[in-house]
């Protein structure tokens, strides 16, 4: 951050700036509206005045244009990102935020517009941090915005809660229906055994089928637990199949494509390196431009089934 | 939130962990707060080669744009091998390294590249302009124009 910069806090109410500023530490006095270079507030005006009447694509190009006069206000970052979030385009605001914080990493908004942007984006750990953040910015800056981040806040601890509870709920489950079969199992051998008692047989013969019936559940009692414990197993080691992952990505495969040499790639991965390293397949060396790639429509719904019934493998994300 | 290249690094690091290749090891413990963009990896020269029983260690330095960009791919520590292709700074005369890189290579590849290099070996030699390059060189072997010429070694 360039050291003659002010600690600002910034913040949006219909589409217009305003601005506080910590006044101890600055050296250099901080630019007023008015002595903004003209065209690029001229764009952000326009922007905010698009924001305000919803119309955020337009406000979007605003912004961008006034980021392109003046590259170095985060104002005009954390204003696009808003309109971003209000697309439901969220890694274009996590994008534009870090902008903005890379500029000022005392970035109210910045901090805010991210955290609800990573949570959006399933990284409510990581988003937590920033909502938080921006939590004590506004503490300091006289409560502003509070009453907007503390809802963000609750909402996202609250879902976070959510999360998990359910991934705890997953791991008891198992452990919960083996508990109640068990006991089953061992009321079914009692009822068994107290039958056995009262019918009238000789001492050796009762004995051996009471042993035949306790062995009998030991052994219903061990199966149960063999079969819950690889279940759990297999729970743990939650692996994508290689064949469902490109083979330059090593991530499961997305919009996956065939080359001439029959080998399938993840199309972005495959198209950045024929852009970058030139015109031959990766694996054989086989020419291969572009047109050549071929949807592979069947892995495409393969790896949809497998999506569908190991939801995991989409929030590996 | 991780980039496609950290995870790609991930899962290449998890495989190598998982099931270690034969004669190749990473050092996980340089990977301080699960920095991936640096590995050191042990290698060990193959049985019935010149450079059978004797450690080496490579250090591979990973850009963001890994793997479209190549890794950076020296030897490092006490025990550069003295091979026709390695210099005596660690640098390494590969082509995969640079020209010939594909995507679709990964860190056990390059490993498995540079022990099948080393075990081809016949003379335990510094390349012939050893003392030239090492003093001319940039400091990172990617700079370098290599010149690929001798495949036999």
């Amino acid at each position: 951050m360039d050291s003659s910069s002010s600690h600002s806090v910034t913040f949006t109410v219909e589409g217009t700036q305003f601005s506080f500023s910590s006044t101890s530490t600055r050296r250099v006095p901080k630019r007023t509206f008015s002595e903004m270079s003209g065209s690029d507030v001229k764009y952000k005006d326009l922007g905010n005045r698009y924001f305000s009447e919803e119309n955020y694509e337009k406000a979007i190009e605003c912004y961008s244009k006034a980021i392109s006069k003046n590259p170095s206000n985060p104002v005009y970052f954390t204003n696009r990102a808003l309109a971003a979030l209000k697309l439901n385009r969220f890694k274009d605001t996590a994008d534009d935020c870090l902008k903005a914080l890379k500029l000022n990493p005392g970035h109210l908004k910045g901090h805010y517009l991210l955290g609800k942007a990573l949570c959006e984006l399933g990284s409510v750990d990581e988003g937590l941090k920033h909502i938080q953040k921006a939590d004590e910015l506004s503490k300091l800056g006289f409560g502003i915005f509070s009453s907007e981040i503390a809802e963000a806040l609750s909402y996202w601890l609250e879902r976070r809660r959510e999360i998990l509870d359910e991934k705890e709920k997953e791991t008891c489950k198992g452990k919960k229906l083996e508990e109640y079969l068990t006991r089953l199992v061992i009321g079914e051998r009692d009822r068994k055994v107290k039958a056995i008692r009262m019918e009238m047989l000789d001492k050796s013969k009762r004995a051996k089928k009471i042993k035949a019936e306790e062995e009998h559940a030991k052994n219903s009692i061990q199966e149960l637990k063999d079969m819950v414990c690889k279940a759990e197993e297999r729970n743990k080691n939650r692996e994508v199949p290689d064949y469902f992952c490109g083979k330059i990505t090593l991530d499961i495969l997305k919009d996956p494509v065939i080359t001439p040499s029959g080998i399938t790639y993840e199309r972005k991965a495959v198209e950045e390196t024929l852009e970058r390293i030139g015109p031959s397949d990766p694996i054989t060396g086989a020419p291969l431009v572009a047109q050549q790639l071929i949807p592979n429509l069947a892995l495409k719904e393969a790896v949809q089934a497998f999506v569908e019934e190991n939801k995991w493998a989409r929030d590996q994300e | 939130m991780s980039t496609p290249s950290e995870r790609r690094l991930q899962k290449e690091l998890m495989s190598m962990l998982k099931e270690p290749p034969t004669g190749m090891e990473v050092d996980t413990a340089v990977m301080e707060h699960n920095d991936l963009h640096t590995w050191h990896v042990r290698l060990t020269g193959a049985a019935g080669t010149l450079y059978e029983g004797e450690n080496f260690k490579l250090q591979f330095k990973f850009s963001p744009k890994y793997p479209f960009d190549s890794p950076e791919v020296t030897f490092t520590g006490d025990n550069i091998p003295l091979h026709p292709h390695v210099y005596s700074n660690g640098h390494i005369c590969l082509s995969i390294l640079t020209d010939d890189w594909s995507p679709a290579l990964s860190v056990q590849a390059v490993c498995l590249s540079i022990i099948s290099m080393l075990s081809s070996s016949k003379e335990k030699k510094r390349p012939p302009d050893d003392a030239l390059y090492v003093k001319t060189c940039s400091k990172n072997p990617k700079k370098t124009k290599w010149w690929y010429h001798d495949d036999t070694v």
